[in-house]
């Protein structure tokens, strides 16, 4: 028994969180916010991601990826909602590249390498991300791979500006199918996502606690009062005991765990109710201030309203919980 | 990240399971907050002793079985699990002994550890004074240097179980010039010597759980200082930490509890709409996360790293779930949540508002969770004392 990242875990996660802290600073958030139509032309991230290996860290290494698995990206998907970061890290690393491995999918080496990015839309989302070059979409308990360019997209307009969402219209054709394993994919998407929620909470938290420590009122910073003091200890608690067991599920899935989607479920509902309660008294905390969107924590509280209900509200998992128990 | 047990922690539950469901009793003992359960519970306690399993993780020329942190949380998964008696001496063994393993001297260890596990001698803390309940470091209680030892007077109040007792350990002013928690001292006595008096006191649930001590020129051997004179905050910090932390609530004992709680869900279906059914779910993943975060919380200890304030948000978590859990179980009964006792028609002889009643100390001893969440924002979090 030992519940630990190792060493290798730890590294990598620690690269990757350099790199961000280096290229993805909140004015890179903010120009996704600015250029709400069109993808981002500055692949400079995603290309150094997809060196270090991150892209394709779940494919097997005969096929150039790492061979690693959802544990190892654990870490790399928390830092990124750290950063708020907007590419399809979730979609085309956690979900995608698994698919297209397993297919043995000539797609797989271009997306490994960078040089193409894969949204995914199960048939029960109502929207997909069209922001990428391809797009993997479930239909009738199947994989198809298509071109974005190609499907018909009716764009909707996300309360998180960054997000480049369509309805889409589109008939799957035999041609495009890929065999593969949906619900380990959706699995996969659910802790990944849980993933990256715990890293938009602890960004908000961070951000929190820093800036009630400088404001002051009545003569003393406002994070000595304790009504702040305990808020934002509450939301310590829900991120901390988040965390492990969204590393808990990730590891699941490696081990083919048979609870792994009620690990999974588990995950998501922890993440997801600790980030809002982030967003709640993070706004809550900062008053005004962040109560408009000059100040760049709206675009983090956003980003996690509409990643919370992502494959899944906290609801809905907690119903598959409560399944799971015979309740 | 492993999270399988190895053969020797599959052999080691096993024994447990065998053991306890063959010496468990059948009926569930009178509570162990009154006089006749207390001796009962004693019982049980040296019947846990005479098979090494009252203190499992203590080194065997103490009664124990050397166990590590791992079969320690099996032990505990277990216990809990066969709804085996609660540990009257986890004042002793939990809070204590720790204490006297780290700072006793090898003549204390020799005196108090063998009797502390065979449940013969049994301990009362002696922290909370009738102006010093959070606030520690405000209490009164003291200590003046005599020929031999100390002469003690003062009040200690809320002692778990005092009326029962033996001993009490605790802590007293020794320097009468320092403030707070300057000039502190550890101390251990019978409850028997002269000048003192122990007035049981009915908690909340009607049992005489709680004591009022007084000391009125009581001595005090110079043998029964723990740790240094003076230096009685540091060595009763080490305690308050690991009664806040994992030692005193095992996540077996939560996992245990929602266990109960469906069963109680599938005895009276007609009781479960949805609102409930998602409650005893919500409880459910709590008691999973608790234990998640335990097994991460003791890889850490085994690395050599400090828990330490962190303690806080465990404790936090864990009472003020175990009070959800019991909210619920009572939702869920009724208006039969409110039998108690012998009543007929009481539902688990109305251990669901015991239960409930008991839970509700949780946020309240070890300092209360108001003071945890000041200590979390404070020393984790960084922001401002004042």
């Amino acid at each position: 028994m030992r519940f630990a990242f190792t060493e290798d875990q730890l590294l990598f996660t620690s690269a990757v969180a350099d790199l961000l802290a280096d290229k993805y600073p909140a004015e890179r958030v903010r120009a996704a916010w600015d250029t709400p139509t069109e993808a981002p032309d500055d692949r400079s991230v995603w290309q150094q991601l997809a060196d270090m290996g991150v892209v394709g860290l779940l494919a097997p290494e005969s096929t150039g990826g790492m061979g690693l698995g959802a544990l190892d990206l654990h870490g790399l998907l928390v830092e990124s909602g750290r950063v708020a970061m907007t590419e399809p890290i979730v979609e085309t690393a956690a979900v995608a590249v698994p698919v297209l491995a397993a297919a043995g999918h000539s797609a797989l080496a271009s997306v490994i390498a960078g040089e193409q990015t894969v949204a995914v839309g199960f048939a029960d989302d109502p929207v997909v991300r069209v922001d990428t070059d391809l797009l993997l979409l479930e239909h009738g308990g199947t994989w198809y791979l298509a071109e974005t360019a190609a499907v018909t997209a009716t764009p909707q307009t996300s309360v998180d500006g960054s997000r480049r969402l369509a309805s889409i219209e589109w008939t799957p054709t035999p041609g495009h199918a890929l065999p593969g394993d949906i619900a380990a994919a959706r699995d996969r998407a659910i802790v990944a996502q849980s993933a990256q929620l715990v890293g938009l909470a602890r960004h908000l938290l961070d951000e929190t606690v820093a800036y009630v420590q400088v404001r002051e009122q009545f003569g003393k910073p406002v994070g000595a009062q304790q009504a702040i003091k305990h808020k934002l200890a509450d939301v310590l608690l829900a991120v901390d005991y988040a965390g492990p067991m969204v590393a808990r599920a990730a590891h699941s899935i490696d081990e083919g765990d048979p609870d792994a989607s009620v690990h999974a479920s588990m995950a998501k509902c922890s993440a997801a109710d600790a980030a809002k309660l982030a967003v709640r008294h993070g706004l809550q905390s900062h008053g005004a201030i962040a109560y408009t969107v000059e100040y760049d924590l709206h675009m983090w509280m956003k980003r996690v309203w509409a990643l919370a209900a992502q494959w899944g509200t906290s609801a809905e998992h907690r119903d598959r919980v409560r399944q799971h128990l015979g309740l | 990240m492993d999270l399988t047990w190895n053969a020797d922690e599959d052999q080691f539950r096993s024994e447990v399971r065998t053991w306890l469901a063959e010496n468990v009793p059948a009926e569930p003992l009178p509570s162990g907050d009154t006089e006749v359960g207390f001796r009962l519970h004693q019982q049980w306690e040296k019947t846990l002793f005479d098979s090494r399993y009252s203190v499992v993780s203590w080194p065997e020329q103490y009664g124990g079985r050397g166990a590590s942190l791992w079969q320690w949380l099996i032990f505990e998964e277990e216990y809990y699990r066969a709804g085996a008696p609660q540990r009257v001496s986890q004042n002793g063994i939990f809070l204590l002994a720790p204490i006297l393993f780290e700072f006793g001297t090898e003549a204390q260890k020799q005196r108090y550890l063998l009797p502390m596990a065979e449940g013969i001698e049994q301990w009362g803390q002696g922290w909370s004074e009738p102006n010093a309940g959070s606030d520690l470091a405000g209490i009164k209680s003291h200590a003046t240097k005599v020929d031999g030892g100390w002469r003690v007077n003062g009040q200690k109040t809320w002692t778990t179980r005092g009326a029962f007792c033996t001993h009490l350990f605790g802590l007293f002013r020794t320097d009468p010039d320092q403030e707070r928690h300057r000039g502190l001292t550890y101390l251990m006595t019978p409850l028997d010597a002269d000048g003192v008096t122990v007035r049981g006191v009915a908690r909340l649930d009607g049992d005489e759980g709680f004591a009022e001590v007084f000391f009125e020129d009581a001595f005090v051997s110079d043998d029964d200082v723990l740790g240094g004179v003076d230096e009685g905050w540091a060595v009763a910090m080490a305690t308050t930490s690991s009664e806040r932390g994992l030692t005193l609530r095992s996540p077996g004992r939560f996992v245990a509890a929602v266990e109960r709680l469906r069963g109680l869900a599938a005895r009276y279906p007609e009781a479960v709409d949805a609102r409930i059914a998602d409650a005893i779910t919500q409880a459910w993943i709590d008691a999973q996360a608790y234990q998640v975060s335990t097994l991460r919380t003791v890889t850490k200890m085994l690395d050599g790293e400090s828990v330490g304030a962190e303690s806080s948000l465990n404790k936090i978590f864990w009472s003020e779930m175990d009070v959800r859990i019991h909210e619920i179980a009572l939702e869920l009964l009724g208006a039969r949540g409110e039998l108690i006792d012998d009543s007929p028609d009481a539902v688990d002889a109305g251990g669901w508002m015991k239960g409930f009643q008991f839970a509700l100390s949780g946020p309240i001893y070890a300092g209360t969770n108001e003071i945890q969440r000041n200590i979390v924002s404070e020393r984790v979090l960084g922001l401002p004392r004042r």
